[in-house]
């Protein structure tokens, strides 16, 4: 299972990272921002994406309606800060299929992650 | 016997025959001094015997034993004592502390009138108006303690004589027994509530307040649950209140009445901007002059209304009297004399208008406001949801979110449209924006009624009626000849945005055309 | 300032403590400001704009900082390395995504955080916005977070609700 990890915060990376490890899932990337992300995404085809919203470069929604056009069905968990419903709303719009806020448990972050792959599966 | 020392020891009985003194004169021979001559001495006065006296005795022979006659000159000891009666003590009635206070004041403050003293230099710093000197009570409330004269202890003199206790005097209390009532355990308790009258020996209690001259610095501000008579006015920044009704007979300055029935003013009210009047049912008057009255039912007023500002919840029933300059609101129908004056002072009467009621309706539509931008909201969240075809677990989260979102909202609201029809059942079943002028409807008058406000342009004489006609616009009906013509050909017709719309309120609550 | 910004930086604050750094936070009675020097030598700013206009300061002693960024990535971080940086910058983050998530019914927009690390260094924030301090203890030392943000109709003047109308 490869998962791509795109968020601007080098420490939510390494944090999200660590609860994928536990997860049992090591093929992982980074992107640092939306325009990095696309830049990798072909290249790595990842079977997950945890996307952050506020980004420079791009931000997180840019970069998931964009990564859309291509790709309809790889599933994307937004990883935020962002809480409103309208902001949520605006997620699921773009294409986002689950959303974790900041600040998140590991156990509320792997539990999103597990439930997002298995309806993949179903 | 040896008489010469006989007569030199002696035993003497006080003239209040509560002491026996032994007394011994120098020149005896001592050994003659002994228990059997003293006792002797003592039974000759018919002093009671017995070890007290014995021992009294025995006391007296130690102490003459060291005693230097030549020296000192006569002995003498004190060898029976008797016990002095108590008299009773006469029936007393002790106001209760708060009460006693208040009775004081008005001893003090009737002295200085009296005298026509200042008051005290500790009094001027307080505010008098706040220090009532009528007495008002509560039923139930414990008005003081009766203490029964009591019979006294009888005293024994020193022959064993009794002596007898002077027994107190049971004054002749009398409480009315209709208003008060004594317990056996000697409390005072008020059967009713009032103004308690302590004359002479004789207590009880007035339902109604008298007060027999001004409301002023001699009787603070009146808060009373009965009815209150003035007989004279009401000063300046003085307050009463009343559970009941007031009457005033002379002139009310700039005070401040609440009743919670009836304010009949056989004068009136001079408030200066400052009066109020506030009366849970009617407002009786000979004039209203620059005072601020709510009124809970019907204003009756003799002579004018001028520069007031007055709520009527019910009607205006004053044929006689002019409303000239403030602002009257009136619920119900309004009959006047005049309305203005030829000198143009700027009169606005509101016609079919209770302002509580408007302030109440204004606030519930701005809440149902809320509420239904709340649940329109959630319902176009929900929508934007649907277009999106892609199914994922978050969506179906959010729709239940937003769906429970909705759904509160519109339960919230459903109370809240009750309560607003309610009110505006009550206004439209009250309102009744009709003004009868019997004289005069001067120019430059502003009548507000049915959302638009109309200012005359033109005098025109009565007896007429303004209202609304069947369409909502106001009309002006001569009521000689019957004539109907529309208000707005003859004043300047606008908006009025101080009443709420018809058109505000939710549909389901419109009259019917 | 408006109370009503005040509660939920306090309880963003808590959240983000006890959730990221599993760690509690107790709330000191908060103060008003005055002179514009730091109150420790590590600051993680983030701007505010939108309905709701201004800046939020998290700020704590390099010591104190060191223990919980460790406690926040799970591993030593030197101060001055950039990924030291970027853990400050995050936590404040998350405090000021957190609580303006919690501002009834306006629409704010958070910018990228910055982190300016120094003794003595001056954050100087808008001269018509009062700022409030909200000390803050853990058992890893003090810190502060200063808040100093209005509302966008009050701090413009005209707004911009007023030209629409």
């Amino acid at each position: 299972m490869k998962i791509m990890l795109v968020d601007d915060s080098k420490t939510m990376r390494s944090i999200q990272k660590s609860v994928l490890g536990q997860l049992g899932y090591s093929e992982i990337e980074e992107a640092c921002d939306g325009q990095d992300a696309l830049s990798k995404v072909g290249a790595f085809q990842p079977d997950l994406l945890l996307v952050d919203w506020n980004m420079p470069n791009m931000d997180g929604i840019t970069f998931v309606k964009n990564y859309r056009q291509s790709n309809k069905t790889t599933p994307i968990i937004m990883v935020t800060t962002e809480s409103e419903k309208s902001r949520v709303i605006e997620a699921i719009k773009a294409g986002v299929n689950n959303y974790v806020v900041k600040p998140f448990t590991p156990d509320a972050l792997s539990q999103r992650i597990t439930e997002t792959l298995s309806k993949k599966a179903a | 016997m040896d008489t010469q020392d006989d007569n030199l020891i002696s035993v003497k009985v006080s003239s209040d025959r509560l002491e026996a003194t032994l007394t011994v004169m120098p020149g005896i021979d001592r050994n003659y001094v002994n228990s059997d001559v003293v006792l002797a001495k003592a039974v000759a006065q018919a002093i009671q015997t017995g070890s007290a006296l014995t021992k009294r005795i025995s006391e007296a022979l130690i102490a003459f034993g060291d005693y230097d006659l030549v020296e000192r000159g006569a002995f003498q000891y004190v060898i029976a004592k008797g016990q002095a009666s108590e008299d009773g003590q006469d029936s007393q009635f002790t106001l209760e502390t708060e009460l006693a206070v208040i009775q004081q004041l008005s001893k003090k403050r009737a002295l200085q009138a009296e005298k026509d003293t200042k008051a005290d230099e500790d009094d001027e710093h307080l505010d008098h108006r706040e220090r009532s000197v009528i007495m008002v009570v509560k039923a139930g409330q414990r008005l003081g303690q009766i203490k029964h004269a009591t019979d006294g202890i009888d005293g024994t003199d020193v022959c064993g004589n009794t002596i007898s206790a002077k027994p107190g005097v049971q004054a002749s209390l009398q409480f009315d027994s209709q208003s008060i009532e004594c317990h056996d355990n000697g409390a005072v308790i008020a059967k009713i509530a009032g103004q308690l009258l302590l004359e002479g020996d004789s207590a009880h209690i007035n339902p109604t307040l008298v007060i027999n001259e001004y409301v002023d610095y001699s009787t603070g501000n009146i808060d009373f649950p009965g009815k209150v008579e003035v007989f004279e006015g009401i000063r300046d920044c003085f307050e009463v209140v009343s559970g009941q009704s007031i009457t005033v007979s002379g002139l009310v300055e700039a005070a401040d009445l609440v009743a919670a029935r009836d304010i009949e003013l056989h004068g009136g009210i001079s408030g200066r901007d400052k009066g109020t009047l506030h009366a849970g049912r009617d407002i009786h008057a000979h004039y209203l002059n620059a005072a601020v009255c709510k009124v809970g039912r019907d204003l009756i007023v003799e002579k004018e209304i001028c520069d007031c500002t007055v709520v009527v919840t019910g009607s205006v029933r004053s044929p006689s009297s002019r409303i000239m300059g403030g602002h009257v609101s009136v619920l119900g129908t309004c009959e006047c004399w005049q309305v203005g004056s030829e000198a143009g002072a700027h009169t606005i009467l509101s016609l079919g208008r209770a302002d509580a009621l408007d302030g109440l309706v204004r606030d519930t539509l701005k809440l149902i406001g809320k509420l239904s931008a709340k649940a329109a909201k959630a319902k176009a969240q929900m929508q934007e949801l649907n277009d999106n075809p892609e199914a994922s677990s978050l969506k179906a989260e959010m729709m239940t979110s937003l769906k429970f979102e909705a759904s509160e909202a519109e339960s919230k609201k459903k109370p809240l449209m009750a309560a607003l029809e309610g009110t505006y059942k009550l206004i439209e079943e009250k309102s009744e924006p009709t003004l009868t002028v019997q004289g005069l409807l001067c120019q430059g008058s502003e009548i507000r009624a049915g959302g638009h406000k109309a200012v005359f342009t033109q005098s025109i004489q009565g007896p007429l009626t303004i209202r609304l006609d069947e369409i909502g616009e106001m009309v002006c009906v001569d009521l000689k000849s019957g004539s109907v013509t529309p208000v707005k050909n003859m004043a300047k017709l606008s908006p009025d945005e101080s009443s709420f719309s018809r058109q505000e309120l939710p549909a389901g609550l419109r009259k019917a055309a | 300032m408006d109370p009503q910004y005040i509660t939920p930086f306090i309880k963003s604050i808590q959240n983000v403590f006890a959730t990221m750094l599993r760690m509690p936070v107790t709330i000191n009675a908060p103060t008003i400001k005055k002179d514009k020097s730091a109150t420790y030598d590590v600051s993680g700013i983030i701007g505010m704009s939108g309905d709701v206009v201004g800046s939020v300061v998290l700020s704590f002693s390099k010591d104190t900082a060191q223990k919980l960024v460790n406690a926040f990535c799970g591993m030593d971080l030197p101060s001055d390395s950039p990924d030291f940086a970027d853990a400050v910058g995050e936590l404040v983050n998350m405090i000021s995504g957190s609580a303006k998530g919690m501002f009834v019914d306006k629409n704010v927009s958070i910018s990228c955080p910055s982190v300016v690390i120094g003794p003595g260094h001056h954050i100087n924030t808008r001269s018509d916005t009062p700022c409030i301090c909200i000390p803050c203890s853990t058992e890893q030392g003090e810190l502060s977070i200063e808040i100093a943000i209005r509302e966008a109709v009050a701090a413009e003047g005209t707004g911009s609700s007023q030209r629409a109308a």
